[in-house]
């Protein structure tokens, strides 16, 4: 899929704000969540969920570092076994897609290209990703589950291969907070 | 041992259309388990989601007094007559959903009798041993007339369980009613 692999491979990092919406499966919305999120290619990102409470995901290249401050807890795994393929993972790995994925072209719509990818693994968690791009502006993913939910994640003021600091993909946890290594 | 007062009617004990949205850690010596969890319940009929920390479906409950349905994100579907056996065989891990319907809302289940407890000043729950748990609220918010717990930590012998609510919703008329589904490209 030509469009998708020149997206990835000319995106070097992204800045956007996300706004993260999930519906059951009658299609009711059951939460919006918004963040900011910093992806550095490969294998860095941060996932900064900042309303209705804060969340935060980093990972460093190597572990991946979920913290819930409300729940004093902080959990680590590796970035291999992380979160199965959420679109944070998708962005910033460096495997080509067709190892993972099947990528659908997509009717276009106006100027946006979409593309549904489609898990080669049949244990994959989820149903489907579908990716929305406006030339090589990343719009936002759409992730249906295998429980009939739906994850709709947009972004704003997208800010493409821009320098991040490398602190943002650092995560130290705070002190007194339980930390819990997910194997 | 001396016998314990019986604990005062509490009002939340009278909910029974009522929907939550939070996150649950539960832990033992060698695992550990996070998940955002949904929860509504109407009556004795309810649902329970648990979601991983970025969203995706990992298990839905559905169920009643009869019988509850369990769907797990890799495609199994399991039907027992009680979710607390269903949820342990299945998960190994022990969260007592039975009791939690009345625990989560800062009220003692209805038995076994709570073997000790605690209530402060505004006569809410601080402290409740039942069952053999031991469960700590940490703070309440006020929602319409009631008072409902935000945070609570829950103890046995071997499973420490940690649940944040960010939301209540109390007799929202649209519980399991169905609504046109929204896509991104629609």
């Amino acid at each position: 899929q030509p469009i998708l692999d020149n997206f990835l491979k000319n995106l070097s990092s992204l800045h956007a704000q996300f706004e993260q919406q999930l519906f059951n499966e009658t299609g009711k919305l059951i939460e919006t969540s918004q963040g900011q999120m910093y992806i550095k290619r490969p294998n860095q990102f941060r996932w900064d969920y900042q309303k209705p409470y804060h969340q935060l995901i980093v990972a460093d290249g190597e572990n991946v570092w979920i913290y819930d401050p409300d729940l004093e807890q902080v959990t680590m795994k590796k970035l291999t076994k992380a979160l199965g393929k959420t679109p944070a993972l998708l962005l910033s790995s460096n495997r080509p897609i067709e190892e993972d994925f099947f990528v659908n072209p997509l009717p276009a719509k106006a100027d946006i290209t979409r593309l549904e990818l489609l898990p080669k693994d049949a244990q994959a968690q989820f149903d489907s990703i579908r990716l929305n791009l406006r030339g090589e502006t990343l719009l936002g993913f759409e992730l249906v589950d295998n429980l009939g939910q739906t994850t709709l994640i947009t972004f704003k003021q997208t800010e493409r291969n821009q320098k991040l600091e490398e602190s943002l993909f650092i995560f130290t946890p705070p002190a007194g907070v339980d930390v819990v290594t997910e194997d | 041992c001396v016998s314990l007062p019986p604990l005062p009617p509490i009002p939340a004990g009278q909910l029974n259309r009522w929907q939550l949205q939070g996150r649950i850690a539960v832990s033992t010596q060698e695992d550990h388990w996070n998940a955002k969890v949904y929860w509504q319940q109407q009556g004795q009929t309810y649902q329970l989601r648990f979601n991983n920390p970025v969203g995706q479906g990992v298990i839905r409950l559905d169920g009643n007094q009869q019988q509850v349905v369990m769907q797990t994100a890799d495609n199994k579907r399991f039907v027992a007559t009680n979710p607390d056996t269903l949820v342990a065989e299945t998960l190994q891990v022990n969260i007592p959903v039975t009791h939690l319907n009345f625990w989560i809302r800062g009220v003692p289940s209805p038995q076994p009798s709570p073997s000790n407890y605690q209530l402060n000043a505004a006569g809410q729950l601080t402290s409740l041993q039942q069952d053999n748990w031991q469960i700590e609220y940490k703070n309440y918010v006020k929602v319409q007339q009631f008072y409902l717990p935000q945070k609570l930590f829950l103890e046995n012998d071997r499973f420490q369980v940690k649940i944040v609510i960010t939301q209540w919703e109390l007799n929202s008329p649209d519980f399991f009613s169905a609504e046109p589904k929204i896509s991104l490209t629609d």
